[in-house]
């Protein structure tokens, strides 16, 4: 899947509300626990480039892992999801020197 | 925005069987941060029980408790003219006269707004309002307050991000509202500050 793909899809699942976050990782999952809303959410990925942006297999299932690392206002932010339809699903929103 | 209803059937990873399986939304107390919020909507894989995750509907009942919560206990030292811009403010706005209660609300009522799209703007108030000429002064007084989660978290943000100690930001933070509530310069704001004071107390 090509970066503006999935930005894009990205941006409507946020925007249709169907977003999921994977209950394991809520402690290192800002957007899990309502520190950004969804409307910061889709800035935050709307402003990202595709320099910023990365991606590698999830560790079990047969889907991509989305890897983003914005610039800018959100510098340090590093973010992680991956698809299923219909949903979104994010794994973490956290600053990167989050440690724990 | 998609709501998921208690009983609805969906598929997910789950990290106990390692693959990915049938799941059903239902309510249960959710563990974060060491601490068990209760009632809170997950998809359950249906194989092993174990929970997958949590819908977006989800994280503004996450919010919500981790607001209401007030579970850090905090002092600060300010210069005694703030305990009494603060005690203005309380009575001016028929609030209350305990300065240790009216930071509590002011200081939410400003950090609430950091994680906000217009949050940078709040930042940067806060932090200039630091260097006015009223946020000097020897700081012989002291203020403790309760905390939720989410001021606490947006205290240490500005504090790490900017290398100021929480005091200081406590500081910023009254020079700030005596412009803004008690000048009365920011109408919309000090009506915010009645409508969640009103709320809170
Ligand atoms: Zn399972």
């Amino acid at each position: 899947m090509a970066f503006n793909e999935v930005k894009v899809k990205a941006i409507d699942c946020i925007k249709n509300g169907h977003v999921r976050h994977i209950e394991r990782d809520i402690g290192k999952n800002m957007f899990a626990v309502g520190d950004f809303t969804p409307e910061e959410m889709i800035l935050i990925i709307g402003a990202c480039r595709g320099d910023w942006y990365n991606s590698r297999k999830h560790h079990f299932l047969e889907v991509d892992v989305h890897i983003l690392k914005p610039r800018g206002k959100y510098d340090g932010l590093y973010i992680k999801f991956f698809f299923i339809e219909p949903d979104i699903l994010f794994i973490s929103v956290h600053e990167s020197d989050y440690k724990g | 925005m998609h709501i998921y209803k208690d009983g609805e059937k969906s598929k997910g990873p789950c990290e106990t069987c390692r693959k990915l399986v049938s799941t059903t939304f239902r309510y249960a107390p959710l563990n974060y941060g060491g601490r068990v919020i209760p009632d809170v909507l997950q998809d359950f894989c249906d194989a092993c029980g174990s929970s997958v995750s949590i819908p977006q509907q989800s994280s503004f009942v996450v919010r919500e408790y981790r607001r209401a919560q007030y579970n850090h206990s905090l002092e600060f030292r300010i210069p005694p003219h703030h305990r009494d811009i603060l005690i203005a403010i309380g009575m001016t706005h028929n609030i209350s006269h305990k300065p240790n209660t009216l930071f509590r609300i002011i200081s939410e009522l400003y950090l609430s707004k950091i994680s906000l799209p217009q949050g940078q703007k709040v930042k940067k108030k806060i932090l200039s309002a630091m260097g006015d000429d009223l946020a000097k002064g020897a700081s012989k007084s002291r203020l403790s307050c309760l905390f939720p989660d989410t001021a606490y978290s947006a205290l240490r943000d500005i504090s790490e991000e900017a290398n100021v100690k929480t005091s200081s930001i406590a500081k910023g933070i009254i020079v700030t509202a005596k412009y803004d509530i008690l000048d009365n310069l920011d109408k919309e704001l000090a009506k915010e500050f009645e409508e969640l004071a009103a709320e809170r107390l």
